[in-house]
Formats: C-alpha cells, sequence, structure tokens
C-alpha cells in the first residue's frame, strides 16, 4: 500500500481513539444511569461544566489530576442535583435534562469567561513502553493518555459489574422492576441516587478530557453537542458498553477525518464536513433502531418512571 | 356546566401560581448565585426590570426579543400537544431564515407585498422539512424525536456557516460572514416607528388560531386524544402516525417564521449569530405556560423582558448574556421540581402525569 495513504489512515484512526474518548465517558455513565431507570439527557450540561471546572482547577493548582477530580465531583453534584428532580420531585426526566443544558451552558459561559485562552498545564502523553512499538496497532491505541487506556479497561469493567456481579444485579433490578427489587430488601431510591451520581461524574470526566487533553483550553459551548451524540449511543448501544465503544468510535472516527480531510487540504468547506458526525450518528440510530425493531426490547423497563413505593 | 368553568379556572389559577412561584424561587436561587460571584442582585434585578419595562422604549424591545421567543414556543407546543417533543426549533428557526434569505437574494419584485409572502413560504417550507425528518423517523422507525432534533439543531448551524462563509458570502465585503443585505423591500413592516414589526402579529394571530381551532374543530380533538391517549387514539383508528407528523411539520414552519421575521425585520441579511438561543427560550416560554397558546404569549412577553433587560444591561453594568442562561435553567428546574405537586392539587391524576415522559426514548415496536 502507499505509504503516504496508509500513513494518513493511521493518523485518522489515532484521532479516532482521541475523539471518541470524551463521548465514550459520558456514554458508558449514561448507561450506568439509565440501567437504575433514571434518564438523564442533560449530559451536554455536565459535561459544559466538568470542561470548565477541570480547566478552572488545574489553572489554580497546576495539577491536572485535580482538575479532573474537580471535574468529576462536578459532575457528581450536578448527577445528584438530578436525581433528587427525578426522585424525590418526581419531575420529568426529559424536562429537566434541557434544563440541565440551559443551565450548564449558562453556567459554564459565566465562570468560563476569564479562562478563555488561557494556557493551562494539559494531560500528557504517555506511551505505552513495547504495546506501543507495535505496528499499526500501537500508533492507534497505545500512544496516547492515560484517560484513553483507562477506557480500555472501563469498558470490559462496566459490562462485567452490570451483568456479572450483584452489584449489577441490583442496579438492573433497580431499572426493570423497581417494586420486586423494594420487596427483596434493596434501597430502590439510593441505588438510583449513587447511579445517577456516578454516570454524571463520568460525564464531568469526559467534559475534562476534551478541555484538559483534547482541545487544550477553555471555550464557550467547547462540547458542541457531544452529551447529546452520548445520549444517542447509549440508545445505539442497547445500554451495552461494548456497543458503546463501537459508537463512540464510529463518532470518533467523523471527527477526525473530518479533521484530517480539513488538515490534508481538502477543498470541501469545514462547515459541510463539520455536520459528518451528526449526520452519522442520526444515520447509525436510525438504521440500529429499524434492525432492532422487531427483536426483544433491551431498554430497561422502569426507564424514565419515577418510583412510587406502595404503601 | 358551573361547576366544570370553576373547575377549569381553579386548575389555570393553580398553574399560574406554580409558574410564578417557580420564577420566584429561581430569581432567589440566582440571588445567591449573584451574591457569590460578587454581584448586587438587587441592582441586577431592579436594571433588568428598567431595562425590560422602564419606559416605552424598552418595552418595545422587549416586544421585539418576545415575538420569536413566542413564535418558538407555539412551534413546541404544537408538536407537544400530540406528544411530540421538538427541541429542536432553534435549528428549524435558523432554517426559515436560510429559506427566506434565498427568496430575498434571488427573486425580483418590485413591491413587498410580491415578495414577503414567498420570503415566508420559503421559510416555512425549510423549517416544516427540517422538522419533517425527525418526524418520519420517529413514526416509522421509532427513533426517539427528542436526540434528532437536537442534532439537527447543530447541524443546521453549521448550514447556515457554509453558506454565509461560502454561496452566499456577501460579494462586497468577504472579510465578514454574512451574506448581501436584503433589498429594501424585504423588509418585514414595522409598528408605532419603533423595532417592533409584523412578526408579534403572526404570534399573537397564531396563538388566537390555535386557542379557537384546538378546543373546536374535530381535528383538535383527535390531536387532543392522540396527545392524552395515543392508544386509545389508534384505537378509534385515528391516523396517530400521519397526524403527528404534521404537527412536527407546522411546529417547525411556526418556528421559522421567528427566523423568517428576524432576518427580514431586524438583521436584514443571514449572519450566525441570528439566535442567542430563542429555540431553547421559546421550549422554556411553553413548559411554562403549560402548552396554552394564550398563555405562551404572556410568557414570552415577560421573558422577552429577561432577555432584552439583560442585554440592556451587558454593556452598562457588564452584565454577562450567560446570567440569564443561568437563570433560564434554574426556572426550568423550579418548575419541574413543583410540577408534581401542581398536578396533584388540580387533581389530575399521579400516573397520567408520569407516564407522558419516558416514551420519549424509548423506541415504539
Amino acid at each position: 500500500m502507499n505509504i503516504e495513504l496508509s500513513e494518513f489512515l493511521i493518523a485518522v484512526a489515532a484521532g479516532m481513539v482521541r475523539s471518541a474518548t470524551p463521548v465514550l465517558y459520558a456514554t458508558l455513565g449514561e448507561i450506568i444511569t439509565e440501567r437504575s431507570g433514571i434518564l438523564n439527557v442533560g449530559l451536554e450540561g455536565i459535561m459544559l461544566v466538568g470542561a470548565f471546572t477541570g480547566v478552572a482547577i488545574t489553572y489554580q493548582t497546576h495539577s491536572v489530576g485535580l482538575g479532573l477530580v474537580a471535574a468529576m465531583i462536578a459532575g457528581l453534584l450536578l448527577g445528584l442535583f438530578h436525581a433528587l428532580l427525578a426522585i424525590y420531585f418526581q419531575a420529568n426526566q426529559v424536562g429537566v435534562g434541557i434544563a440541565m443544558t440551559i443551565f450548564g451552558t449558562g453556567l459554564s459561559a459565566y465562570l468560563g469567561m476569564d479562562y478563555v485562552g488561557k494556557q493551562i498545564n494539559t494531560l500528557g502523553t504517555f506511551k505505552l513502553p513495547l504495546l506501543s512499538d507495535i505496528p499499526v496497532i500501537g500508533p492507534i491505541f497505545f500512544s496516547h493518555d492515560i484517560l484513553v487506556y483507562a477506557t480500555f479497561i472501563l469498558v470490559p469493567l462496566i459490562a462485567f459489574i452490570i451483568n456479572r456481579t450483584r452489584l449489577g444485579l441490583t442496579l438492573r433490578a433497580v431499572g426493570e422492576e423497581p417494586r420486586s427489587a423494594a420487596a427483596a430488601g434493596i434501597n430502590v431510591e439510593l441505588t438510583r441516587y449513587i447511579a445517577t451520581a456516578c454516570g454524571a461524574a463520568l460525564a464531568g470526566l469526559g467534559g475534562a478530557y476534551l478541555s484538559l487533553a483534547y482541545a487544550q483550553g477553555w471555550s464557550e459551548n467547547i462540547t458542541a453537542g457531544r452529551g447529546w451524540i452520548a445520549v444517542g449511543l447509549v440508545l445505539f448501544a442497547s445500554w451495552n458498553p461494548f456497543r458503546a465503544l463501537i459508537g463512540a468510535y464510529l463518532f470518533g472516527g467523523a471527527i477526525s477525518l473530518q479533521l484530517r480531510l480539513q488538515a490534508a487540504g481538502l477543498d470541501v468547506s469545514p462547515y459541510l464536513l463539520g455536520m459528518l458526525p451528526y449526520v452519522l450518528v442520526i444515520l447509525v440510530l436510525s438504521i440500529s433502531t429499524a434492525r432492532r425493531k422487531n427483536a426483544p426490547s433491551s431498554v430497561p423497563t422502569a426507564l424514565g418512571l419515577p418510583y412510587i413505593p406502595q404503601v | 356546566m358551573v361547576s366544570g368553568h370553576w373547575q377549569k379556572l381553579r386548575r389555570a389559577a393553580l398553574y399560574t401560581l406554580g409558574s410564578l412561584t417557580a420564577v420566584l424561587i429561581a430569581f432567589l436561587i440566582t440571588a445567591v448565585f449573584l451574591l457569590l460571584v460578587g454581584r448586587n442582585p438587587i441592582e441586577v434585578y431592579i436594571g433588568i426590570y428598567q431595562g425590560a419595562f422602564g419606559d416605552s422604549f424598552s418595552f418595545s424591545e422587549t416586544l421585539v426579543a418576545a415575538t420569536p421567543i413566542m413564535l418558538c414556543g407555539l412551534g413546541v407546543a404544537i408538536a407537544q400537544w400530540l406528544g411530540m417533543m421538538n427541541v429542536g426549533v432553534e435549528g428549524q428557526l435558523y432554517l426559515g431564515a436560510i429559506g427566506a434569505t434565498y427568496v430575498a437574494l434571488n427573486c425580483h419584485f418590485t413591491h413587498s407585498w410580491q415578495l414577503l409572502p414567498l420570503m415566508l413560504v420559503g421559510a416555512a417550507i425549510c423549517g416544516g422539512f427540517w422538522s419533517f425528518i425527525p418526524a418520519i423517523l420517529r413514526v416509522t422507525i421509532g427513533v426517539s424525536e427528542v436526540i434528532t432534533t437536537l442534532l439537527m439543531n447543530y447541524i443546521a448551524l453549521l448550514l447556515v456557516e457554509f453558506l454565509i462563509h461560502g454561496p452566499w458570502e456577501d460579494p462586497n465585503n468577504v472579510s465578514w460572514p454574512q451574506t448581501a443585505a436584503f433589498p429594501a423591500i424585504a423588509e418585514l413592516p414595522h409598528l408605532f416607528a419603533t423595532r417592533v414589526h409584523l412578526g408579534i402579529v403572526f404570534g399573537i394571530g397564531i396563538a388566537l388560531l390555535f386557542a379557537f381551532l384546538l378546543p373546536t374543530t374535530k381535528i383538535g380533538f383527535i390531536s387532543r386524544v392522540i396527545g392524552s391517549n395515543p392508544d386509545a387514539a389508534e384505537y378509534a383508528h385515528y391516523k396517530v402516525k400521519r397526524y403527528q407528523v404534521w404537527a412536527m411539520i407546522i411546529s417547525g414552519a411556526v418556528a421559522a417564521l421567528a427566523g423568517f421575521s428576524q432576518v427580514s425585520a431586524i438583521e436584514g441579511r443571514l449572519r450566525s449569530g441570528l439566535s442567542p438561543g430563542y429555540g431553547y427560550t421559546g421550549f422554556l416560554a411553553c413548559w411554562l405556560a403549560r402548552h396554552n397558546p394564550i398563555a405562551i404569549v404572556i410568557v414570552s412577553i415577560l421573558i422577552g423582558g429577561l432577555l432584552s433587560g439583560a442585554d440592556s444591561l451587558q454593556l452598562s453594568a457588564k452584565l454577562p448574556f450567560a446570567t440569564v442562561n443561568i437563570l433560564q435553567g434554574m426556572i426550568f428546574f423550579c418548575l419541574l421540581a413543583t410540577e408534581q405537586y401542581i398536578n396533584k392539587l388540580t387533581s389530575k391524576s399521579n400516573i397520567e402525569s408520569n407516564t407522558e415522559s419516558p416514551k420519549v426514548l424509548r423506541s415504539e415496536a
């Protein structure tokens, strides 16, 4: 094969893995949340606040690690707030998500004003020894940063926890049959609070990856719809972490391809190319929904429904 | 029947009270935020009020801001009446602006009365097309329209960017991303020598039209059945899907009128910063108004005041416009938090109001 072309493809694939990472964190988080029966479509707002918090704390403390932790805590708090409205106030969960998006957009834009264009420490690349030397595979998968590698572990880990552990069984029971779960002695509300908080913490981390590793700085609306992409990918993935990985890589691939084509001087408007990832997500979501139409549904039965304990 | 009227009145009063309480709590919480970032909330709120309703000029600016919110809010409501959640009004607004711009720059007429209706039609077709796509995906395949309408907002914004940086770029000024200025006849008439324009008449007219049609016509009746109980509607052999698709098309077309009137009456050309999120604000207005068309008109004027008031503080008091988004988000949170309680008070059954939300993200097998 033509050397230039193979280099181009490897660069696109490596970019795919990096571009997919923020969305993947948010998608994995949302899978956990939705498996518990809570629908959190406000990921866009949570990712924005996470992205801002990451930059702000890193700028103040010069520590990327603290920035990432702070972003997770910010996400966790917003997740708890979502859960409070959804569980205690039994609010319309889609509505809460849209409110969260408006709120997160405003909050991050307000507080982030002073941080636009600020130089910050960023999450450095750490080539994995030996693994990164493997031809093709090495540069694509093993020449990134620790948060990319963490997804390689997180995907099977979350799948394992959900499907094979007692914890996962609790989570699924709460999402499928909350009343039976309660009858079996499970605290439905507590489980949902924890699942939503964990899911939102991962979304916050995804946002911080965007600002601390991917774009390396804060700018208003840095997520550009990635939160909604993640919500869509959860449906595409039918709540399965491995399929979420595939979905995120499809999206990341479209982003990376579009950027590389622009860099290569392709004579197509960058704005038209920029539509590619969104169009792709709508397409794959439609195709996967159509194909599953007659298959048994994998939607958590109690998803989005408020839990009203029997008295 | 007297008791029926009382019931209705009582419900309307409770809804109003609920929305007002939500807004009040949101203002209080945002006040705490403003204190934390070193602002005097009382000063900010008085400033917003002055900038919104202080004198006749501010009030006219409030009506200008209220117009696109009203049209977007009505768009959201039309879809919602039939159980479709259209979060894509922002994108449909931009598509309306694109359609109107195409007509304004390419159709050569000598009179406004020839050009303006054609611009309106162009806008409505583009906006309707934009909401048709998620609608058809939803009713045929079962793809959640919440996600598709939202993602299409981002595509619409990129489409505008593409046009103003590319084929529609102003030939006289290539350094500034916008189209050429419209001919003078493409300007929507203004009212009372202010910036208030015919768009607000469209908004109020559409609201009145639906307020009249929905309770009195057969189509209105069927729509209400579909909105409140799609299964029953299916059982009664109503063409649920066809109704829902048309509701979405009309919804997008009405939102597109917001884009049309913005480019025609306010901007005089297409550019990218056309809407500071009128679509999302319209969504909030619709929910605050509990999808009632007349209430949407009133709520839009109040929120329009918030927007124009905050806009006037942006320069004088250096208040970032993002404050409005924080406040809007807070209002929305508080509204949702109090909703169940209000529903209980209005003796609407708990189950009924609860089962509405989750279907949105479910595939309709």
